[in-house]
C-alpha cells in the first residue's frame, strides 16, 4: 500500500475522532497519482461507517471528474465550477491571483467565457494557465490535458438574435459604463500563445 | 415546459450549485455562472453587429457568441430586467427557431398571438418568476403587506415591475395610482 496514500488516510480518520470534516476531496486530490488508491480506503470507510462521512463528501468522492472519460472544455469547466461552487467571477479572480495578473479581470473574464463557449480553442492556451485553473478547480492537471484538444459540441445557430426594445429611458438616473483597462499583452499571451512545453 | 417552472428550475439549480441566498436574485452571476452567457454592457446598442436598425434596445442575446447585451442608459433594475429577460430567450427559444427575432419588430405586429409577441411574453414571464419568485413574493407580503414600493428593494426590480408582479400574482386589485400614473406616462 501507498505510504502517501495511508498517511493521508489516517490524517482523515485523525481528523474524524477529535470531531473535525475533513475534506475528502482535498485529500484526494493532495494524494496526487495516489488518488485512486486513498477515494478507495475512504469509499470503503464510509461504506462501514456511513454515519461519519457526510451526504456531500460522498457526492464530492462519487463524482471525482479525473475519473470519467474526458470531455471538451466547455463542458468540462462549467461542471467543475458548479462541482466546486466556484462562481464564474471567483474562478476569474482567482485565476488572477494565481497567474499574478491582479487587475486584469475584465480581460480574463472574456477569455474565461470564450474558453467556456468553444469561441477559443484550449490548445491556444499556456501550460500556467492550465496549471491554474486545475489549481483552482481541484482537479489534476492531466485531466485538463487529457481534454485541451477535443473539439466542443456545434453552437446554436448563429443567425438568431433576439432584442428587447427600450420604450422607454431613463437618462441620468443610473450609468454603470466603466471604462474598460488597456488590455494587458501578457493576459492576452497566456490565453493566446499556446503550449510552451 | 411552461416558462416559470423553467424559471424556477434554473433559480433551484443556481443556488443549490452556489450556495446563494435569496432575494435577491443575483442576475448577472445566473446568467454567467448557470448559463455561461457573457454580459456586455454598451452606450448604443444598435451598434452591436446583428442589432435591428433604428430602434432604441434595453437588451439582446447573441447566442452564437453567448453574449448578452445591456444598455448603460437604463436603471440597474431594469437592466437586470432585461437580463432576465435574455435568459429567458436562451432557456426557452434559442435551438427551436432558426430565423432573428426582434422585440420591437415583433411589437409594432398587429397581432397579439404572432409567434414573435407569444415569446417576448414567454420571456417577459420568466424574467418575472425569476426575480420575483411567487413563493418568496408571497412570503415578504406576509411581512410588508402588498406594498411594492416596500418590496421592490427586496428584490432589486422597480417599483412598476413589483406593482405589476403584485397585481398578476393576486395580491393586488390594481396598480396603486402613483404607479398608475408612471405606466400611463411609460405607455405614452
Amino acid at each position: 500500500m501507498s505510504d502517501r496514500a495511508l498517511e493521508l488516510f489516517e490524517q482523515y480518520l485523525e481528523q474524524r475522532a477529535s470531531g473535525q470534516h475533513p475534506d475528502a476531496a482535498a485529500l484526494v486530490h493532495e494524494a496526487g497519482d495516489q488518488a485512486d488508491v486513498l477515494a478507495g480506503m475512504i469509499a470503503a470507510y464510509a461504506a462501514t461507517h456511513p454515519a461519519d462521512v457526510t451526504e456531500d463528501q460522498l457526492e464530492q468522492m462519487v463524482a471525482r471528474p479525473e475519473l470519467e472519460p474526458p470531455r471538451p472544455w466547455p463542458e468540462l469547466l462549467p461542471a467543475l465550477r458548479e462541482r466546486t461552487h466556484t462562481t464564474r467571477a471567483t474562478l476569474v479572480s482567482r485565476l488572477c491571483e494565481v497567474l499574478g495578473v491582479p487587475g486584469s479581470e475584465l480581460q480574463v473574464a472574456a477569455y474565461v467565457h470564450e474558453l467556456e463557449a468553444g469561441l477559443i480553442s484550449p490548445a491556444r492556451v499556456r501550460p500556467a494557465v492550465v496549471s491554474a485553473l486545475a489549481a483552482v478547480l481541484g482537479v489534476p492537471r492531466s485531466l485538463l490535458e487529457s481534454s485541451r484538444g477535443l473539439a466542443a459540441e456545434p453552437r446554436p445557430a448563429s443567425g438568431l438574435n433576439f432584442a428587447r426594445s427600450a420604450r422607454h429611458s431613463d437618462d441620468g438616473l443610473m450609468s454603470l459604463g466603466a471604462l474598460e483597462p488597456d488590455a494587458d499583452p501578457r493576459v492576452d499571451d497566456l490565453f493566446t500563445g499556446g503550449d510552451d512545453g | 415546459m411552461d416558462e416559470r417552472v423553467v424559471a424556477r428550475e434554473a433559480l433551484d439549480r443556481f443556488t443549490a450549485a452556489y450556495h446563494l441566498h435569496l432575494p435577491p436574485v443575483d442576475v448577472e452571476q445566473l446568467c454567467e455562472s448557470l448559463c455561461c452567457l457573457r454580459i456586455r454592457i454598451s452606450d448604443d446598442l444598435a451598434a452591436i453587429p446583428g442589432a435591428p436598425e433604428g430602434v432604441a434596445l434595453s437588451g439582446m442575446l447573441l447566442p452564437a457568441r453567448k453574449e448578452v447585451w445591456v444598455s448603460e442608459h437604463e436603471p440597474w433594475e431594469r437592466r437586470r430586467f432585461s437580463i432576465a429577460h435574455e435568459v429567458g430567450h436562451y432557456l426557452l427559444h434559442v435551438g427551436e427557431i432558426s430565423d432573428g427575432v426582434f422585440c420591437r419588430a415583433a411589437d409594432l405586429r398587429p397581432d397579439p398571438e404572432s409567434p414573435e409577441r407569444l415569446r417576448e411574453r414567454e420571456a417577459n414571464r420568466f424574467a418575472a418568476e425569476l426575480l420575483m419568485p411567487e413563493q418568496l413574493v408571497a412570503g415578504e407580503v406576509d411581512r410588508y403587506g402588498p406594498d411594492p414600493v416596500a418590496l421592490a428593494p427586496l428584490f432589486a426590480v422597480s417599483d412598476l415591475a413589483m406593482g405589476f408582479r403584485l397585481v398578476n400574482l393576486g395580491h393586488l386589485q390594481a396598480l396603486p395610482v402613483d404607479l398608475d400614473r408612471q405606466w400611463q406616462q411609460w405607455r405614452a
